[in-house]
């Protein structure tokens, strides 16, 4: 059935005005809950733009996904019409979409994803669109965001890779002239589509006011997208009636009543009393059925990880056969994910061909394995959010990020995103992501390329964090992280390892062995009782050998290592045990010590050995930044001579 | 890939530096399941069953009657499929691959090294694959009296002693009579060393005192305590008092007194099958049941012979009774790193059995002197007195203190015990006011 309409209201379908009044319905619902007292947070209601999501909605096929953003309600609705899980999700219950964890701008349902960062879900959205077009699906992602985020640079990162790589991505603006409180006057230059054209992606322009016009648009653009396997963007123009969030609006009131006037809605409810009410009833009728199911079922809780006691380690003898430079474990690990995975997929910056990434890393996969080892463009935050739609759709993808120092700019991906997706949407998903990047200085690159920022990324609940080191064999590990990913990972390589030899063969008197885990904890020992414990990680470990070994031939001082390889979350076991042996417990790490590795590594030390007499230090990177002079870089990080400086003063000490 | 597992003796759970192979249950090259009983080793204090912690094949490193230093490897579990390494790799490799395949020599640090050819000691007498310091290469010339430093601080670094006879003989037989040597148990062993730095450290110095507590042994029948005895409520009180009296909880060092943190009560136990002195842990904390029911159990495991070696670490104090031999009065002696002994004795005074305890209080006399050790027997009689009172005199009135209140049992004053979160609860039995502590024991 069609309802013919004069103008400005042309043809749109019955099931379309059912759709917007429910939308409506829903909204003005929550706004009404909220100033009641029976809401808690924050909602963002999409009154005035309904028709933004029911125009796309309509030209889906089962396996498109919507990706979108705070204003997410019409989205999620005009796909799936469940208003019973979102009302549930939105009160908090454990009956919603996301068990009442996400709320408002976190759901997740039905291939519809929302996260509450600006522009953070685009890149997200691109990866989806990736591994459709990968897995050669007939299927599109389409991703909403508002104008006011065209100001975040990764709407530009993505449009981009979306344009080079010929992504089966729709972006759609709405485009409602604020941001908040903002005037899209006061923050844009230039026009809007134009930005997407000058990437080269077909751009079109509609807007709410006209629905008919608008569905018929989004049907184009969606076809393009489809059958072109190319990206498309559409700019539409509407108006958000109501406030920002629940009361925040400083617009003039006559612009208010003027949009209020020309609201289709308003307009169909104008001209169509008797159909508006039907559609008004049902909707009313729908939307309180679905508080009453919520009102009834138990609100979301907190639940503390499940962990299991502290067991003490069982120790194996390490033994690696072979000699091969840590370098080469690491291609031999990727180069067995690659032919043994058709899920996997490696992306960075220069990690193609034979030049094969900053370090050498992947040399010659792109060659092997045509299609599954591609070079991005310079945007770290892109790689990042790339690999997390991948991940989102059960891929496997390997990033490299060329210098660890550049963490930063992902963070958004790995703080906001990654680590939350999994928690936040209720354990529907899992991201099976793992981020490769070498880490630490000694090489004279200066302050922003030599950094170990690891700390930083440390401690994000859902993730993990490794550190290779050249006494358990990297090839190993990776395989089993590979085999295993089920979360986010951070795996830092040590610049300044990927020359040395991985071998047991450690300071004479001495043997290497490891805790029996996924990711073990090397322990490298003698049969005397040690004096000094020392904790490390990563490329400390070398240094920690030669301290070792300078301890007992100068000093008569026999030292233990104990160097993690799973540095988050932390197994401290391994540690405690030997620090209770020797009373003395130095941890070392390249990094800066405030609020550090070896920070927390004392903290967990002290927690759990009350009582027993021990002694503790830390040593680390001087607190400024690292400078490119060979010797002042030497003299600013922890050397072979300072550690031994301190275990003699704390030997001294005891 | 499973990997080859280290069988260790690990250092938390010996105060030794060797452990000595008493027997193997397994044959080297054989299958074991996780958790078999493999291996068994004598410590100084007891007995240790080796269990292997996966399965696999054992593969022995060290021999039975083997000294093996802690935290050396006495055999390695090979997983049963990777049943034996690659022969080519360890033909390749400088180094062995393992120890059981063969150990690099001992490596002897540059000092160790002179001290050794000063001593004229070969290199090889050291175990292969072991680290030997000049403190190493001196005790086994015999020039290093094996020296433990108890610090209160910090464990000090590993000095290792020497075990066997290699050392310098410590007596001499008289001359022109015929001598059988007869190896000792080498708990025996190390009791007399314990003792013996015990007394090298001490300045050692006692008092005693004659405690009339009749009835005592009623009273603790009534309490149900009657299978640990007096002793029980002796260390109970005794734990507490040494709050009042740190000096004798405590030990000397070079012109300081190293106060314990911590009150352990170590007490002598001797049923036939040898002296054994397990401990108390935080005695001053437990209650008079706690202390009883822990007294019981070291009684059931030594008579079966199954005292863990954690049993007998970390004594602060020591408590000995005699009374039970029919011993009326005993010089105890003071163990290392310990600064006083309470030695228990007992006299039958009287046809009723009424019961007379001999109280000896064996110090360290750099610490305190004799009038101290007095008070603190003094205050000790007192308190058992109050016990052996409760049974006679039920309803005395209640005792008024003339200073600020404290708690009759623990001494402890209401300002310390308001830093300990407890309260002073007035009391009828014992007279004046008992500390919820103190109540909650009993
Ligand atoms: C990265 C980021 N910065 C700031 C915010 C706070 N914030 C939430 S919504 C919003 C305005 C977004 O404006 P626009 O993109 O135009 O969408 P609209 O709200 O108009 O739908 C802001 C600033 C945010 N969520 N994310």
């Amino acid at each position: 059935m069609t309802i013919r309409l004069n103008s400005p209201i042309s043809s749109v379908s019955s099931e379309a005005w059912a759709q917007a009044f429910l939308i409506r319905s829903f909204e003005q619902r929550l706004l009404r809950l909220f100033s009641e007292g029976k809401l808690f947070g924050t909602v963002h209601t999409c009154i005035g733009q309904e028709f933004t999501g029911i125009a796309v909605a309509r030209h889906l096929l089962a396996g498109d996904l919507i990706v979108s953003n705070h204003r997410c309600h019409g989205h999620y609705l005009s796909r799936t019409g469940d208003v019973d899980g979102l009302m549930a999700e939105v009160m908090g219950r454990t009956n919603g979409i996301c068990g009442g964890r996400g709320g408002s701008q976190h759901i997740c349902a039905s291939g519809v994803f929302s996260n509450g960062v600006q522009g953070g879900m685009l890149p997200v959205s691109a990866g989806m669109a990736l591994s459709q077009k990968l897995t050669k699906a007939n299927n599109i992602t389409v991703a909403f965001i508002g104008d006011g985020t065209l100001g975040e640079g990764i709407v530009y990162e993505t449009m981009n890779v979306a344009s080079n790589w010929l992504l089966p991505l729709l972006i759609v603006v709405e485009c409602n002239g604020v941001a908040q409180s903002t005037r899209q006057s006061q923050t844009l230059s230039g026009d809007v589509v134009k930005r997407a054209e000058a990437f080269g992606i077909a751009a079109y322009r509609g807007n709410t006011w006209a629905p008919a016009e608008l569905t018929d648009l989004m049907k184009v653009a969606v076809r393009h997208v489809r059958e072109n396997s190319c990206p498309a963007f559409v700019c539409v123009d509407t108006y958000r009636l109501m406030a920002h969030s629940k009361g925040d609006d400083d617009r003039p009131r006559e612009e208010l009543e003027h949009y209020w006037a020309i609201d289709p809605l308003t307009q169909f409810e104008a001209e169509h009393p008797d159909e508006a009410l039907q559609l008004w009833n049902r909707s009313e009728e729908l939307v309180s059925k679905a508080v009453e199911a919520a009102s009834c079922a138990p609100f979301a809780s907190s639940e503390r990880e499940d962990r299991s006691g502290p067991t003490s380690p069982l120790w194996r003898r390490t033994s690696i056969a072979g000699k091969e430079r840590v370098v080469t474990k690491i291609h031999e690990a990727l180069r067995d994910h690659l032919a043994t995975d058709n899920r996997s997929f490696l992306l960075g910056e220069d990690i193609e061909g034979s030049y094969g990434g900053a370090f050498k890393v992947t040399r010659d996969l792109s060659i092997q394995f045509p299609g599954r080892v591609r070079n991005t463009p310079i945007s770290e935050a892109e790689i990042v959010g790339l690999a997390n739609g991948l991940a989102l759709s059960g891929m496997h993808p390997v990033c490299e990020i060329m210098f660890g120092d550049f963490l930063t700019l992902a963070a958004d991906q790995i703080i906001n995103h990654a680590s939350k997706f999994r928690w936040m949407y209720n354990d529907q998903v899992t991201v099976p992501l793992v981020i490769r990047t070498p880490m630490g200085g000694k090489r004279g690159y200066g302050a922003t390329h030599s950094q170990c920022l690891e700390k930083h990324f440390l401690g994000l609940p859902g993730t993990r964090v490794l550190a290779l080191h050249h006494r358990y064999d990297p090839q190993a590990l990776y395989g089993r992280l590979f085999a295993t990913v089920d979360r986010p990972t951070l795996v830092i390589e040590n610049k300044t390892l990927y020359g040395d030899y991985v071998t047991h063969h450690t300071v004479p008197g001495f043997w290497c062995e490891h805790t029996e885990e996924d990711f073990p904890t090397t322990r490298i020992r003698s049969h005397a009782r040690p004096d000094i414990t020392i904790a490390c990680y990563g490329a400390c470990l070398v240094d920690a050998e030669k301290v070792m070994d300078r301890l007992f031939e100068e000093h008569e001082v026999v030292a233990e290592i104990i160097c993690p390889t799973q540095i988050y979350p932390l197994r401290i076991e391994p540690i405690l045990e030997s620090a209770r042996v020797s009373g003395r417990l130095l941890v070392v790490e390249e990094g800066q010590l405030f609020c550090g590795f070896g920070a927390e590594v004392l903290a967990a030390v002290h927690e759990s050995c009350t009582g027993t007499p021990l002694l503790t230090r830390r040593l680390g990177a001087a607190p400024h930044p690292l400078p490119s002079c060979r010797s002042a870089e030497m003299e600013s990080l922890p050397s072979v001579d300072s550690i031994i400086k301190v275990v003699l003063e704390m030997l001294c000490h005891g | 890939m499973a990997e080859t597992i280290t069988v260790t003796i690990p250092h938390e759970t010996v105060n030794d530096e060797t452990v000595r192979i008493l027997s193997w249950k397994v044959a080297s090259g054989s299958r074991v399941e996780k958790e078999q009983f493999i291996c068994e080793v004598e410590t100084s204090k007891a007995v240790m069953e080796i269990h292997a912690p996966d399965g696999g094949i054992v593969q022995y490193a060290a021999a039975v009657g083997d000294e093996v230093p802690v935290g050396s490897i006495i055999c390695e579990i090979i997983p049963a499929t990777q049943k034996e390494p690659e022969p080519t790799l360890v033909a390749t490799q400088p180094e062995p691959k393992a120890p059981v395949t063969g150990l690099p020599p001992a490596r002897l640090t540059p000092l160790a090294r002179k001290v050794a050819a000063e001593c004229g000691i070969d290199q090889a007498a050291f175990p292969p694959g072991t680290l030997v310091r000049s403190s190493d290469v001196l005790s086994k010339a015999g020039k290093l009296a094996p020296k433990v430093e108890a610090g209160l601080e910090l464990p000090t670094p590993n000095q290792q002693s020497g075990t066997g006879r290699e050392g310098q003989s410590e007596n001499a037989p008289v001359a022109g009579v015929p001598v059988e040597w007869v190896d000792l148990a080498r708990r025996k062993v190390l009791e007399g060393r314990i003792l013996r730095i015990g007394r090298a450290a001490c300045i050692q110095s006692s008092v005693t005192l004659i405690c009339r507590a009749p009835k005592l042994r009623a009273r603790v029948d009534k309490l149900g305590l009657s299978t640990a005895g007096p002793n029980a409520l002796i260390i109970f009180e005794v734990a507490r008092l040494l709050h009042k009296y740190p000096m004798f909880n405590a030990l000397y060092d070079r012109g300081r007194m190293g106060r314990y943190r911590e009150v352990n009560i170590g007490w002598a136990i001797d049923g036939g099958q040898g002296l054994v002195v397990p401990v108390i842990k935080h005695a001053d904390q437990k209650s008079l049941r706690e202390i009883a029911s822990i007294m019981e159990q070291h009684v059931d495991a030594y008579v079966d012979n199954s005292l863990a070696p954690g049993d007998f670490l970390g004594g602060t104090f020591t408590v000995s009774d005699l009374s039970g031999d029919g011993v009326s009065l005993f010089q105890p002696l003071i163990s290392q790193g310990q600064s006083a002994i309470l030695g228990v004795g007992s006299d039958i005074a009287s046809e009723s059995g009424e019961q007379t305890l001999h109280l000896t209080l064996a110090f360290d006399h750099q610490l305190a002197e004799g009038r101290r050790a007095a008070q603190l027997l003094r205050d000790l009689s007192g308190r058992l007195k109050v016990h052996a009172e409760i049974e006679r005199t039920p309803m005395d009135g209640p005792h008024s203190p003339e200073s600020e209140p404290f708690c009759v049992l623990c001494q402890r004053d209401g300002s310390k015990l308001r830093k300990l979160g407890a309260i002073l609860v007035k009391s009828e039995i014992p007279p004046g006011s008992v500390c919820s502590i103190c109540l909650a024991g009993y």
